[in-house]
C-alpha cells in the first residue's frame, strides 16, 4: 500500500509525531511503501492510497494541494486538530479571519484527534485499513479515562478543565500530568454544553474563564456556549 | 542571450515550506530569493487578550520539533514579567527537557534531512536496516527522555508558569539518566560520521549570536554576537525586524548586520568539554569556525556533549515539587533561550493577568537573511556549473541551517 504524509498549515508537529513511530515505523515500512512525504523525502510521487493530511489550508494555494491530494488518494485521513478544525491557529476565527479544517474543503475518511494525535490511534487505523475492519473513534468523555487512570479530578482543584467535553482516546494524558484538559482532540458526539457549562459555574469559574477555555479548541462550540450563558 | 532561471518550488527535506529562486544572466548571478511561502500562523495576535497561564500551551504549537524551547522560553519570559522565582530544581528538570528536545531534534535533522545528501540517497529510510534501527534507538530514548519530564514528546503537557503541573520524582530522572547512559555509545556513533563528511567551503559569515556565559547554558544568559554582548531585556536595542515583500517570514538583523544563530554559533563562543572535546580532537575539528555547512558538525558535538551534561542533571536531581508562585499579575517581560536552531525570544507584556502585546523571534527568522546571502555568495562561484548541481549544492547549504520554517512564519503583527 502507497502511503503519503502531507503537510499544510500548522506546526508540523503531527509529522514529527507520525516518524515517532519509533520502531513500529520500520515494520509500516515493510508493509507499506511512504510514496510521499515532504518533510524526509526528495522525490514524492502520487497518486497514493492513504493520505494522512496534517495542518489547514491558510491560502488559496493550500486550498488547491488539498484538492489535489484528495484527487489522487483512494483514503484520506485528517490528522491532528488542525486538519480537524484549524486546532490553536483556528481561534483567529474570532478575530474576522477564516480558519477552517480540511473538512469543510473535502471529503475526509477517517480523522485522527488531537494535538498532536496519538500514537496508539495512528496504528490501530492503519491495522483496520489494512486488515479491512472498521475504525471507529471514541466516543466517551476525557473524563472517563480520568476514571480509569484513578486521576484526582482538577475541577476540586478550581482547575478548569474540558474533560468532560473532550473526545476520549489520549488515555486522560494531561489531567494524568496534573494539567487541565484542553479539548484538543475537539467535541465528543454526546457532547452537552450546557450541562458542561452549568457544572464549571457551580464550580465557581466565571463566564468569561468558560468562554477562554473553549475559545482554544473548541471553536465550533463558542457561538452556542455565548448564547446560552446570555439567555439563562 | 543565457538566461538561466533555477526555481526549487517546495524545498524538501526541511521543516515547513520554502521555495527558492536563481536567476543567471549572461554568466552572472541576478537574483538569489529564498521566500516563505507557508501562511502567516497569527501566533502573537490570538495570544493577546489570553490569560498568561495558557501562553506556554500555546506557544509550544508553534512548532512540532522545537515544541519544548517555545513552551520554556514563554513560560520564563512569563515569570521574567510577573516577577517569579522558579526553584532551582525547576530549571535542572527544564534543562533535563531541554537537553533531550535539542538532541531529538538534531538527530531528527542530521540523520533525517541532511545526511541523504551526503550518501546519495533519496531519504533514509532508504538506507539499511541496522543503522536505521540504530537511528532509531537513539530517537526514541530521546523521545522517552523528552516524555519522561513532560509527559509527551511532541508538545509535553505539564510545562506551567512557575514550574510544571505535577512532581517530577527523583525516579524520573532515573529513568532518564539510565536511557541517556545506554544511548551513548550509539550517539557517540552516530555523531562521528557527521564529523568526517565532506562539507561544501562556504566562509562568508562572520556574524553570530548566541548564549554566553560562565557555563555554556541553553536556559539562561547574556546574548553575545559577534560585536556586542547584551542581556535578554535589552534586545529591542540590538535587534530589529524587516519585513520583505516576497516572504511572509520577517527578516531579522543586528544593528543593521546579518547574523547566524544555532549550534555552529554556540560553539563558537562556548568551551565544551568531556568526550565531545576529545572527539573534536581526534578528528582535528577546531571552533570557532565560520563555515555555515559546519552547523553539521557543530550538532554532532553537541548532542554528546549535552547528553553527558544531562547525565549529571539527572544524578543530582532529587526530585521537584515546588512550584514558583505568581503574586502579582501585571508586567513585562522577556525570555531568551537556546533551542536547537538557535535564539528564540519571547517577549510578553501583562495587564491583569492578561496579555497585552507579545513579540515572538524565532531562530530561523534570525537565520533568513544569512541563509539567502550565504547562498547568493556560494552560487556565485560555481555558476559555470549545471542547474541539477546548482540545486543540489543550494540545497545542501540551506539544509545545514537546519530551518524551521513553521516557526518563522508564526508572526503576528497583522496590520
Ligand atoms: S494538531 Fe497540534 S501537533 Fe498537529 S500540526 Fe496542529 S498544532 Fe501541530
Ligand atoms: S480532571 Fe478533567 S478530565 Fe479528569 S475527571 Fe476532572 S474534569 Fe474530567
Ligand atoms: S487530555 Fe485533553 S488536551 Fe490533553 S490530549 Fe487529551 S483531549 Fe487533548
Amino acid at each position: 500500500m502507497k502511503i503519503g504524509v502531507f503537510s499544510l498549515t500548522c506546526c508540523e508537529g503531527c509529522s514529527v509525531q507520525f516518524l515517532n513511530i519509533e520502531s513500529d515505523i520500520l515494520k509500516l515500512v515493510e508493509k507499506f511503501d511512504i510514496k510521499n512525504f515532504r518533510l524526509i523525502k526528495e522525490r514524492n510521487e502520487m497518486p497514493v492510497d492513504i493520505a494522512f493530511v496534517e495542518g489547514f489550508p491558510s491560502n488559496d494555494e493550500e486550498v488547491e494541494k488539498l484538492s489535489y491530494i484528495r484527487e489522487n488518494s483512494k483514503i484520506l485521513v485528517s490528522m491532528g486538530a488542525c486538519a480537524s478544525n484549524a486546532g490553536i491557529p483556528g481561534m483567529v476565527n474570532y478575530a474576522g479571519k477564516k480558519a477552517k479544517g480540511i473538512k469543510e474543503y473535502v471529503d475526509v475518511d477517517y480523522f485522527l484527534y488531537g494535538c498532536p494525535f496519538s500514537i496508539d490511534e495512528l496504528m490501530e487505523l492503519i491495522s483496520c485499513i489494512f486488515h479491512g475492519k472498521e475504525f471507529r473513534n471514541k466516543n466517551q468523555n476525557v473524563c472517563s479515562e480520568c476514571y480509569l487512570r484513578g486521576v484526582d479530578c482538577l475541577l476540586d482543584k478550581h482547575i478548569l478543565c474540558m474533560g468532560g467535553v473532550a473526545r476520549a482516546g489520549c488515555n486522560a494524558v494531561c489531567p494524568y500530568n496534573g494539567h487541565e484538559c484542553s479539548a484538543c482532540r475537539g467535541g465528543y458526539e454526546g457532547i452537552d454544553i450546557k450541562s458542561h457549562a452549568r457544572l464549571l459555574l457551580s464550580k465557581g469559574f466565571s463566564e468569561e474563564e468558560i468562554i477562554d477555555a473553549y475559545e482554544m479548541y473548541m471553536h465550533e462550540y463558542v457561538e452556542e456556549l455565548k448564547k446560552w450563558l446570555k439567555e439563562r | 542571450m543565457a538566461e538561466r532561471e533555477i526555481n526549487i518550488e517546495d524545498i524538501t527535506k526541511i521543516e515547513g515550506h520554502a521555495n527558492l529562486l536563481i536567476k543567471i544572466e549572461n554568466d552572472e548571478l541576478k537574483e538569489v530569493r529564498l521566500g516563505v511561502h507557508e501562511g502567516k500562523r497569527f501566533f502573537e495576535k490570538f495570544m493577546v487578550g489570553r490569560s498568561y497561564k495558557k501562553i506556554p500551551e500555546m506557544a509550544g504549537r508553534i512548532c512540532g520539533i522545537c515544541t519544548v524551547a517555545h513552551e520554556i522560553a514563554a513560560a520564563r519570559a512569563v515569570e521574567n514579567a510577573l516577577s517569579v522565582k522558579v526553584p532551582e530544581c525547576v530549571e535542572m528538570a527544564r534543562n533535563m527537557m531541554l537537553i533531550s528536545s535539542h538532541i531529538q531534534s538534531h538527530l531528527l535533522h542530521l540523520c533525517f534531512l541532511a545526511l541523504p545528501d551526503y550518501v546519495g540517497k533519496d531519504n533514509s529510510l532508504e538506507m539499511d536496516v541496522e543503522t536505521l534501527k540504530k537511528i532509531y534507538k537513539v530517537k526514541e530514548a530521546a523521545n522517552r527522555m523528552t516524555e519522561i519530564i513532560g509527559g509527551r514528546a511532541v508538545h509535553p503537557c505539564d510545562v506551567v508558569v512557575g514550574g510544571f503541573s505535577r512532581e517530577i520524582g527523583r525516579e524520573d530522572a532515573e529513568r532518564y539518566g539510565k536511557l541517556i547512559k545506554e544511548a551513548m555509545p550509539i550517539l557517540e556513533e552516530i555523531a562521528s560520521v557527521f564529523l568526517t563528511l565532506d562539507y561544501p567551503d562556504i566562509r562568508r559569515q562572520n556574524n553570530f549570536a548566541s548564549l554566553y556565559g560562565d557555563e555554556f547554558s541553553l536556559y539562561r544568559g547574556m546574548i553575545k554576537t559577534s560585536k556586542y554582548v547584551f542581556e535578554e531585556g535589552e534586545y529591542e536595542k540590538y535587534i530589529e525586524e524587516r519585513s520583505i515583500d516576497y516572504s511572509n517570514a520577517n527578516r531579522v538583523f543586528v544593528r543593521g548586520e546579518d547574523f547566524m544563530v544555532g549550534a555552529l554559533a554556540r560553539l563558537n563562543f562556548n568551551e565544551i568539554d568531556g568526550r565531545a572535546k576529545e572527539m573534536m580532537n581526534e578528528h582535528g575539528i577546531k571552533f570557532p569556525s565560520n563555515n555555515s555547512c559546519h552547523m553539521n558538525i557543530a550538532q554532532a558535538l553537541e548532542m554528546v556533549y549535552f547528553a553527558e551534561k544531562a547525565m549529571e542533571i539527572a544524578d543530582e536531581f532529587n526530585g521537584c515539587s515546588e512550584r514558583g508562585e505568581v503574586k502579582n499579575e501585571n508586567g513585562e517581560g522577556v525570555a531568551i533561550i537556546e533551542a536547537p536552531r538557535g535564539l528564540l525570544l519571547h517577549h510578553y507584556v501583562i495587564e491583569k493577568g492578561k496579555v497585552r502585546y507579545a513579540n515572538i523571534i524565532t531562530p530561523t527568522a534570525m537565520n533568513l537573511e544569512s541563509m539567502e546571502r550565504d547562498l547568493r555568495w556560494h552560487v556565485e562561484k560555481i555558476l559555470n556549473r549545471d542547474d541539477e548541481e546548482i540545486k543540489k549544492e543550494a540545497e545542501k547549504l540551506i539544509r545545514a541551517y537546519d530551518p524551521c520554517i513553521s516557526c518563522s512564519v508564526h508572526v503576528a503583527r497583522v496590520v
